[in-house]
Formats: C-alpha cells, structure tokens, sequence
C-alpha cells in the first residue's frame, strides 16, 4: 500500500472524527451559548444515560444480534426503583433489586436467543413490550416521585467541575474500552461478529459468550434507569421510550457494523455525542420538537450513508 | 462441419493466473447420448462446464452449439442456447410448490399478468409425468426427498426448452434407490434426443451409463472411451498414472504407539452409518472417499461440532462423551475445518487475531488481559514456521492469498496443543510449493508424537502421506488399507464401488 493510500485509509477509517469536529464548528456558529459551561455540563448529563445504553448496544451489535429492548428495560427499572422506594424499601436493596431486574430481563432475551435459537429482533421486541407494560403496571400509568433524596442529589453533584451523573458514563465507557481493546473477551466478541461458526470451532463457548452480552447489557439498562431516577426525580412509565433506536443510531454512528464484528468503544463516544449534539443544538435554535425528529432522522441517514459509500471505498483501495 | 454433433468444444484453453486449468481440450457430444467427464480433482473437469455453462469465458478456442460457434458472456447466453446445469445444490425455493418452482421464470400468462393456477398446475404435473413421476404439483419442493428435488430441477430445466442438460455429481446426495430413479430418467431424456453430459467421482455408475466417457487428467483430454471400451483400472490408470514418490518429504522413522483414540459404531442420520476404527500414538491415519461419502461429517462428530445419533468414543481407552469443540479442545482434540473461507479463518480479522483464537489463555495476563507483546512473538513464530507469505502479521486474512490464508488456518488450529489433530482437505486450494510445506508440518506432527487424521479426497496425498488409510463410501467403511497395500486403484476401486 503507498502511502496516500496510507492516509486515505486512515481518513475513511476514522471520518466520524471529522464529522463531530465539523459539527462542533457548525454548533459554536449557530449559537453563541453553546460553548458555556453550563451548556456543556448539561450536554453531559443529557447523554449519560442513553450513552450507557448505547454501549451495551455495541456489545450486542459486535455479536451480530440487535437489541430493541434497552429503552423498555430502562424504563422498568426506573419504574422499578420509584416503586419500592414508596413501599419503604431501603435505598441499597432498591438498586440492588433494579439491577437484578434488568440483568434477569438480559438474560430472558439471551436465553431464548442463544439458547433456543429464536431472532433476536423479535425476542428483543416482545421484551420492549413486555417491560413496558410491567412499567406501566407497577406505576400505575403515572409517574412516582422517588423519596431518596440522597438519590436525586447526585444530579446537582460536581465531581471536579464534572457533573457526577456524567462520571457513571465515563467509567462504562473506560471500562468498555478496556474491554475492547485488552482483554480476551472483547476480541472473542469481535469474532463471533465476524464469523461466530470459526470461533465455534476453534474450541470457544459461543453461546456462554453470547449469552454474557445479553446480561451486561441488562445491567447496564437497569443502571440507566437508576440514574432516570437521579436525573428526572421521578420514576415514569414512559422513561426511556425511544432510546433504543437512538442506542443503535448512535453506535452505527460510531462506525460499527449492524452484521457484527466492527465497532469501537471511543467511535461509539464520538457517535453518542455526535447525536446529543444534534437535539442540543437544535434546542439551542429554538427548532421544534416535531422538526427536531425529522432532522435528526434525515442526519443519521446522511451520516450512515456518506459511511456506507466511504467504507466500500476504503474495501477497494485496501 | 458435422452436425451429428451437439456441442462442439476445440482447443479450448483456459489459465488463472499462472495455472493452465485446460490445455487444448477438444471435446464433442452427440445428441440422445450421455456422455460423462471423468477425473481427480483439479483435473479440469469443473473448469469445462464453466466455460460450457457460461460462467466462465475461454482465453481461446472454439465452441459450436448444432453447428452455430458461440461466444457467450454469461450463464444467460448459454441458457438461451439450450444449454442448462444441474448442480450438486439444487436452486429450488423450498416453500414454494412443485409448479411455482418448475415455472418459476414464467409463473403469469402474457395477457393480463394474472397466474391461471389450475392451467400451471396441470402443466406441472403433465411435464413430470412425461418423466415418469407422479409428483403433485401443488406440494411444497422443501417436504420431498432430495431425489424428487432433482426431479423438479431437470423438470424446471427441460420446461425451459434445454436439450443440453449438464448433471454435475448428481448422485453425491442420493440414496442408492434414488439414484435409480435418477438414471431411469436420464434414460428416458435419452430417448428424446437431450445430449446429457454427466460429470461424477462414482466410476460404477460412469460405466454403467455413458454412451461415451472422457478422461481428463491436469487439463488435457488423456482419452475418450466408447461404451465396453473401458473398464474400472482402465479408466483409472488413465486418471491417475504419475509418479508422486518423490513429491512427498520423507518423515523420520516413527514408533507407532499405544491406541490413543477408538470409534464404535457412530451413527448420525444417513451421512454416517456405523462407523468404527482406531488411531495410534504417531501415526496418520487416512480418510479417504468421494465427495459427500461422509468424512467430513464422521470427523465432526469426533470434534463434538456434530451430535451423533449414537455410538461410542474412547480417548486413551477411556470411553467418553464430546460435547462441542470446547470439550474437544479441552481432552486434546483439534480440528481444521474444511471448509476455509467459512469455518475455518476470520477473514476481516488480522492474522496475529486469528492464530491466536484457539489458545487465548496462552498470550493473556491473568487470563484476562491480552499480552500483545507476547502475543505477536509468538504469531511471528508461527508465521515463519508455516511460512506465510504476508505483509506483516497485523494484515488481514482477506488480503492473502488462498494457499496463505490456509496456512493461516492451519497456524490457528495447531496453536493449541494437542495429542490429536484432525485436518480435513488440509492442502484444499493449495499450490504445489504450498503442499510440500504443510506435509512437512505434518510430519512434525508425527515425529512430535502427535496423532494425526487427514481426511483428503486428493488420493495421491493420502497414499503419499498415510500410515494406514480408512475407505468411506455412502456413510460406511467400505475399506481399511495398510500402508503396503495402499495404492491408488484400491483406494479408488474401494470408494468408486467397483470393487468391495
């Protein structure tokens, strides 16, 4: 390979960097409060916890699977807490019972999907709804106030002029990095992605491996949901509604491959600022809400799009 | 010009890059008669219907169709010339019926669009009964037997006026009595003038059904043989017949040891019938037999990749039971798959990723955290000891060469110790200087004290490599040879079914 084929290589590989360079450029021009402390902080918080879904996404997507779920589970665990804060639950057993409910939940969609061989879009599809309803059912249709106020203080909390909300997300995705790019495990994910029958064959459990992915992920959901609680005061049915297609909106962002194999934990930071940024700026601008929705569509859909021709590029020249 | 003949083929040459897959071959097939192609693999016999097909274009040469010369460009050419193949998979749409796959190129009627089911039913069942088959036209193709599936496939063929039919290794799949059923069809095409061109490893059933059979061995015509011309050794000796002593590296005198591994009696639907045998500390034990005689599938039973029916498997006298390849691996097993591009490496991963995918624990930290340093000498080593030839150990499997990227398959299978390893076709898609080297590791193996099972449909590597040699055919041991008697008429006599 010469080397402008070297640096083209490299451009094509790594275009989601330009890409958020050009949206901060574009977001400090339209608006003059964009670069405040006070926005930024905020920008942080907005994505925590769409960010942790989005990093359990990854995981499932690396495997090859998709996960409709992430939103639902989030929303019953926030549900969740609400609930049996009331019922007079203490404080670490709540978030104890929380997490467990959202990596039983991971497990129910890895066990039907790995185990019994079933499509894990439909079986992430009849969880959505399933926790849904739960979270419907155990609120009673309306949201409850969470009486833990050492809970809800955390969203005013600065750990070094970091809100401490954003500090769950950084260490998922230091965590996720790590993971990724220096344990066994997440090459292992990587390789059933690519080519799950190789692996297979190569004397791996597969199927355990896949099936962690389905658990860490729950918990990740159910953790997203503890910190709803943190940041809306509230436990609310309807929390985490949509996020999971914002989850696999920013992970494809972030350059990974829906057929499995390809993804990065710093890309997919990039991808969930990259989509934050988005609903931030147009806040900013006043553009409403409807609006808002198609833009964002029609973003994601330039963005993929402009990856999907670039990577085919990049197939010829490598 | 004659136009007795059908298709004419002369001097049609045909290279891949530096290989010459046809030289010169001239080939003519006549009308109502069926004339089969034998010879080893990578004799050139699939490269001929390729080019005859259309899916292939010659470099040179000429090919006349009832006497007209064409050129086709694509499969499509060729079809509306007549001609038409029916390979070993067959291109139904199983959840469709009998008439949609027959008519599946022209389901509705010209005039309005719409589909007249009782006609297309009616017509399906008339052009099934004209082969001798009473097939309801409306059952689903994915709930009839594979031989009434090939029905369908000659049926949807013939519909589609072919009077050219080329069966490549129709019979592989078939069951003895559906093979009947097959030939008394080809038979009857006969009689209605279809020029059928047969290409099969099966040399009993060659023999018993061409009009006309031509040998083709490393690219050339060696002969063609009119019917009760040729017997069995006759058309093998033209098969065969070069000296390959030489080709194989000669391997330290080994001690053959103790039983290290014991098959009783492994059953796994009709692929594998009630097979049994032993392997010994040191040595390589053959596997040899036709495509689809099932070696692959007894192999990845012992690997635990399959689940058998039933039968037993003993490890060093111990009965045992192998759950997947995990558990495999794990009692000293190992396996190279194959099947390559699909099983066997990763190929949008870098090479240093894929060798060291079958040890993890060998290149972590705290069997957790990957050692990279570690790692990559010890894929470096790999890599210069099967010498791949690559830009660097962190290039990705897909950039190599096919020959190279086995090697890499072979590496990755053979980076974890093992007592036993089993490679099935392990110079698949190999050049010769390629070859030489994996028997060379092979012999490695052996002299290490490892037990080796090669399962290879290339007879010569199998004579020229094992101590021992197990004939399958049809899913049964039809043969165990000793390295004295182990030559390339027995092997083939055995697995051909000529002799027993």
């Amino acid at each position: 390979m010469t080397n402008a084929k070297r640096i083209a290589n490299f451009f094509l590989e790594n275009n989601i960097y330009i890409v958020i360079i050009i949206m901060i450029v574009i977001c400090s021009i339209l608006t003059s409060n964009f670069y405040t402390y006070q926005n930024i902080t905020n920008l942080m918080k907005q994505n925590t916890i769409i960010g942790i879904l989005a990093f359990g996404q990854l995981l499932i997507i690396l495997t090859g699977d998709i996960d409709l779920s992430v939103g639902s589970i989030c929303g019953a665990a926030n549900v969740a807490v609400s609930v049996l804060l009331r019922g007079e639950m203490s404080l670490p057993a709540t978030l104890m019972i929380a997490l467990l409910l959202g990596i039983g939940m991971g497990a129910a969609n890895g066990f039907f999907i790995v185990f019994r061989a079933l499509p894990p879009f439909i079986v992430t599809l009849a969880m959505m709804t399933i926790a849904r309803g739960l979270a419907y059912i155990w609120s009673g249709g309306r949201p409850i106030n969470v009486v833990a106020p050492e809970l809800v203080k955390i969203n005013n909390t600065l750990v070094a002029r970091i809100p401490q909300l954003a500090t769950f997300l950084i260490l998922v995705f230091i965590i996720m990095l790590i993971l990724l790019r220096f344990t066994s495990y997440g090459r292992i994910i990587k390789a059933i992605g690519s080519n799950a029958e190789a692996v297979r064959l190569a004397g791996l459990r597969v199927n355990l491996y896949r099936f962690s992915v389905y658990i860490i992920t729950g918990f990740l959901c159910s953790l997203g949901g503890i910190l709803g609680t943190v940041r809306t005061g509230v436990g609310s049915p309807v929390f985490g509604e949509g996020y999971e297609l914002d989850a696999i909106a920013m992970v494809v962002i972030g350059g990974a491959s829906l057929s499995g194999g390809k993804g990065d934990a710093v890309k997919t930071i990039v991808g969930i600022f990259t989509i934050g940024m988005i609903s931030n700026i147009m806040n900013l601008m006043n553009v409403s809400p409807y609006l808002q929705q198609v833009i964002k569509g029609v973003i994601i859909l330039a963005a993929i799009y402009s990856q999907a021709i670039t990577n085919n590029k990049g197939r010829l020249a490598a | 010009m004659g136009t007795n003949y059908s298709v004419e083929m002369t001097n049609i040459y045909k290279s891949f890059g530096g290989v010459h897959a046809l030289k010169d071959v001239s080939i003519r097939f006549r009308p109502g008669e069926i004339h089969s192609i034998v010879g080893e693999n990578g004799a050139g016999k699939s490269t001929l219907i390729k080019i005859l097909s259309g899916a292939y274009m010659r470099d040179s040469g000429e090919i006349l169709i009832h006497g007209k010369p064409v050129m086709p460009r694509n499969t499509y050419d060729m079809k509306r010339m007549g001609i038409g193949v029916i390979y070993q998979e067959f291109s139904l749409a199983l959840d469709c019926t009998v008439a949609e796959n027959i008519f599946i190129s022209k389901l509705s009627e010209k005039k309005h669009g719409l589909i007249n089911w009782k006609k297309l039913n009616q017509k399906a069942a008339e052009l099934t009964r004209d082969l001798g088959f009473e097939i309801n036209p409306t059952e689903i193709a994915g709930n009839l037997g594979v031989a009434f599936q090939q029905i369908i496939e000659i049926t949807k063929a013939l519909s589609e006026d072919i009077d050219i039919l080329i069966l490549d290794e129709p019979t592989a799949v078939l069951s003895p009595l559906e093979t009947e059923k097959l030939f008394s069809i080809l038979d009857r095409l006969k009689e209605k003038g279809v020029t059928i061109i047969y290409i099969s490893h099966r040399l009993e059933d060659v023999l018993r059904l061409s009009d006309e059979i031509t040998v083709l061995r490393d690219g050339e015509v060696r002969r063609t043989f009119a019917r009760g011309e040729a017997d069995g050794d006759g058309l093998v000796s033209e098969m065969i017949g070069r000296n390959v002593d030489t080709y194989y590296p000669q391997r330290a005198k080994t001690e053959i040891g103790e039983e290290v591994l014991r098959v009783e009696h492994l059953n796994r639907g009709n692929v594998v019938r009630d097979v049994s045998f032993q392997v010994f500390k040191g040595e390589v034990l053959g596997i040899a037999g036709l495509l689809g005689s099932g070696k692959t599938e007894t192999v990845r039973l012992i690997f635990g990749a399959d689940k058998p029916d039933s039968g037993d498997i003993y490890l060093h006298g111990e009965k045992t039971k192998i759950t997947s390849p995990y558990d495999a691996m794990k009692k000293g097993i190992n396996y190279l798959s194959e099947n390559r591009k699909e099983e066997g490496v990763i190929l949008q991963m870098p090479i240093q990723e894929n060798v060291t995918l079958s040890d993890m624990r060998a290149i972590c930290k705290n069997a957790i955290f990957l050692d990279k340093k570690k790692e990559s000498d010890s894929v470096e080593n790999s890599v210069e000891s099967f010498q791949v030839k690559c830009d660097g150990i962190h290039s990705l499997v897909a950039s190599l060469s096919g020959g190279n990227q086995q090697k890499v398959s072979i590496a990755k299978s053979l980076f974890v110790n093992t007592d036993i390893a089993i490679l099935d076709e392990p110079t698949r898609g190999v050049d010769v200087g390629a070859k030489v080297e994996i028997y060379n590791i092979i012999n490695q193996l052996v002299s290490e004290g490892l037990s080796v099972i090669m399962v290879s449909s290339e007879i010569e590597e199998i004579i020229g490599m094992c101590d021992r040699v197990l004939v399958i055919g049809k899913g049964q041991v039809v043969g165990t040879l000793m390295k004295g008697e182990v030559d390339q008429e027995n092997i083939v006599a055995l697995s051909s079914g000529i002799k027993s």
